[in-house]
């Protein structure tokens, strides 16, 4: 089924260019050939090698008081079904309701991006995403969305409602970074109810964006369907006196509703750019628990909801100039959840408390040769890596190439079940992309 | 007799450091010529073009990029400039957002349109090389005249009689450059040639601005370089940057240059 949209996708992206005859209608879009390698791991059921074709396209209409902007992506995997996805990511159309454009009305799908660290994003979470892609760049779900926009000063205010809950993308179970399970349809929480499948749910929230001289800073409030942390398990159950028992195999992600008061900040300090992003999320308590896979696995078979907490990252950034035009940008961040245990953290992210050094190294040559390098370290739990090594250049103008390496080292530490980035260990694969621009 | 001829001696000296009072000091004239040239370069009010890059490397082979670009104009401070990259396609739809100010350092936003993100970038970005040509991003940004010290050297005859103004630009703050050595047309108020230094001294590169268009805002003539050419003296390599399709005068809205807009 899937196929059979991205086929009519790819027919509408040849049609494409044609429809760019209006001035006022610019467009762009690519085509990527993705290879994926991992390291074997002996077993027959998971699929060591991807070979994929990944589309995205753009058209922007911008004219007067009108905007419409529809972007979209897709992929189709040679090896593995169930990588395959079709997705939009922007389609929305903004009308400014005053000359100077102070007040916007936006009504669509649409992504965000509020992060202003490289690594980790505390604060990026209204989008899905589609967990069966990079780990440090997941690909996003466009959001429907309803929104007001007022302008003053250098500042915004947005005020969102959405109607929908969009799914998150999971990878299938013979994926190498799923984790070995058929993930059925993702259920929303409301209340006692826990077989909602109907995802138009009202959410709703703000933000405040500033700039102060030298930087840039942003507030928000949200109150939600959380995105990231679900409990992955059944509702399925019966309680034997002893403790839970499942009744089903099937394996649910369960989502709840969420309230986020957040922020960003952002302050150039001479050469350096200090980055900042804090959030606390509060679960609502009238929202009932369900019977958690891993605490299955573990044995202790207990019903769960996410835990309360806090998250913050921070980074830094520095540029440097080296053999007269070449770049070298080398960052720092560090990402922790607070305000919870040790146990509550390692399940609530892979990067509980972690640290993340890079650099990036740009050449700034005709082909924008282009290294980067990034090593993140777990500073809780023991011996968790991820080291990650890039190279990318242009082929041509409209073609261009990306490779690279990812290790992860992250050993299971008890026997019972993965925890986190273990689910990950020796998961590392070798990569090469191949994009033609048009 | 004695005292007429010390008041004679008197008014002389006075009559002598009045004239040497006068003579104004080369970093005087300098600013001077600097402010003049700012002058005949402000009121442009706002302005638009396509613009077109050609790289060519030690062997003449080239390449070729391409932008759009928008200014405004502001009273109280600086310009403020959005530029979008059209060329090469992998790039296509990047803006960068450049806040400039007549004292300290700009501000500046990059949006990456593959993550939809508005990244803060530092100023110290502005001495990089602007899409790998022979150009730096403060090379095209506005120059601000507060940001610089200036000395006149001298006069020069050009060979139509127009006199050129050499000028020496040296950067209060962070720079890729020592010093610049500026020639203006008096006739235009227009850089027609710079020498960049590089940070040890030693001449990097020569920028030749030519096909020089005059524009009318309102009641006001303004010479704008339609090409520059930027010879890397070191390297052997050029860059020719050429203005397309610009227009003076046009009135952005100030919210064309907020950060938002770049989304």
């Amino acid at each position: 089924m899937k196929k059979d949209f991205f086929f009519l996708y790819c027919i509408i992206l040849n049609l494409f260019p044609n429809l760019l005859i209006a001035d006022d209608l610019s467009g762009q879009g690519e085509v990527r050939v993705e290879i994926r390698n991992f390291l074997e791991d002996q077993l027959d059921d998971t699929i060591d090698r991807n070979l994929s074709v990944f589309t995205r396209f753009e058209t922007t209409y911008d004219v007067g008081p009108f905007k419409h902007v529809l972007r979209g992506f897709g992929r189709v995997d040679g090896h593995d079904d169930d990588r395959s996805i079709i997705a939009l990511e922007d389609a929305y159309f903004s009308y400014s309701l005053d000359e100077d454009g102070e007040y916007v009305l936006l009504g669509g799908y649409k992504t965000f991006n509020w992060s202003t660290t490289e690594f980790f994003h505390p604060v990026d979470v209204i989008n899905s995403k589609n967990f069966d892609s990079d780990l440090d760049n997941q690909e996003k779900k466009g959001e429907l969305t309803l929104e007001f926009e007022i302008s003053f000063f250098d500042g915004v205010i947005n005020v969102f409602y959405f109607p929908k809950f969009e799914e998150p993308n999971y990878p299938g179970p013979n994926s190498r970074i799923g984790g070995g399970y058929q993930i059925e349809r993702a259920v929303t929480i409301n209340g006692e109810d826990t077989t909602s499948s109907q995802y138009l749910t009202p959410q709703y929230g703000a933000r405040v964006t500033q700039t102060v001289a030298d930087a840039d800073l942003s507030l928000h409030y949200l109150n939600h369907i959380d995105r990231n942390f679900p409990i992955i398990g059944t509702n399925d159950y019966i309680n034997s006196g002893a403790g839970y028992i499942a009744t089903t195999s099937e394996v649910v992600p369960f989502y709840y509703k969420v309230q986020q008061v957040g922020g960003t900040y952002q302050q150039v300090l001479s050469d350096w750019i200090l980055k900042f992003e804090y959030v606390n999320r509060s679960f609502d308590v009238s929202d009932v628990e369900v019977l958690s896979i891993k605490s299955i696995l573990a044995g202790s078979a207990k019903l769960q909801r996410p835990a309360d907490h806090s998250e913050v990252a921070i980074g830094i950034d520095y540029l440097f100039h080296i053999f007269k035009k070449c770049e070298l940008n080398v960052f720092a961040e560090a990402a922790s959840i607070l305000n919870t245990d040790e146990e509550a953290r390692a399940e609530l992210s892979l990067f509980q408390r972690d640290v993340m050094v890079g650099a990036r190294l740009a050449i700034n040559d005709v082909m924008g040769r282009e290294f980067s390098f990034n090593l993140v370290k777990d500073l809780e739990r023991k011996n968790e890596t991820i080291i990650n090594f890039s190279y990318n250049q242009r082929v041509t103008d409209n073609i261009k190439l990306n490779s690279g390496i990812r290790y992860i080292s992250a050993p299971q530490k008890i026997s019972l079940y993965k925890e986190g980035l273990e689910a990950f260990d020796e998961d590392g694969y070798a990569y090469f992309h191949l994009t033609r621009f048009f | 007799m004695i005292i007429r001829k010390y008041l004679l001696v008197l008014a002389l000296m006075l009559s002598f450091g009045t004239i040497l009072s006068a003579k104004e000091s080369p970093a005087a004239k300098g600013l001077r010529l600097a402010k003049e040239l700012e002058v005949a370069n402000r009121g442009f009010v706002g302005e638009s073009s396509e613009m077109e890059m050609i790289l060519i490397d030690a062997y003449k082979s080239k390449t070729v990029r391409q932008m759009t670009g928008k200014t405004m104009e502001t009273k109280s401070d600086g310009d403020k400039s959005l530029m979008v990259f059209q060329n090469p396609k992998d790039v296509k739809g990047t803006k960068m957002l450049t806040h400039t100010h007549k004292k300290g350092d700009d501000d500046q936003w990059l949006f990456l349109p593959s993550l939809r993100r508005v990244k803060r970038i530092s100023s110290r970005s502005k001495t990089s090389s602007f899409m790998g040509s022979e150009f730096s991003y403060e090379d095209l940004g506005s120059q601000e005249i507060d940001k610089y010290h200036f000395k006149w050297i001298k006069n020069i005859k050009s060979k139509k009689g127009d006199t050129h103004y050499i000028l020496e630009r040296r950067p209060k703050q962070k720079s890729g450059y020592s010093k610049m050595l500026m020639t203006i047309s008096k006739k235009m108020m227009s850089a027609i040639k710079i020498d960049y230094y590089d940070r040890k001294g030693d001449l990097l590169k020569t920028g030749v601005f030519g096909n020089f268009k005059q524009y009318k805002v309102g009641d006001k003539k303004i010479y704008r370089a339609s090409l520059i050419e930027m010879k890397n003296i070191q390297t052997k390599k050029a860059s020719v940057f050429t203005w397309k399709s610009r227009k003076l005068g046009v009135k952005h809205r100030s919210r064309d240059f907020n950060k938002k807009s770049l989304k």
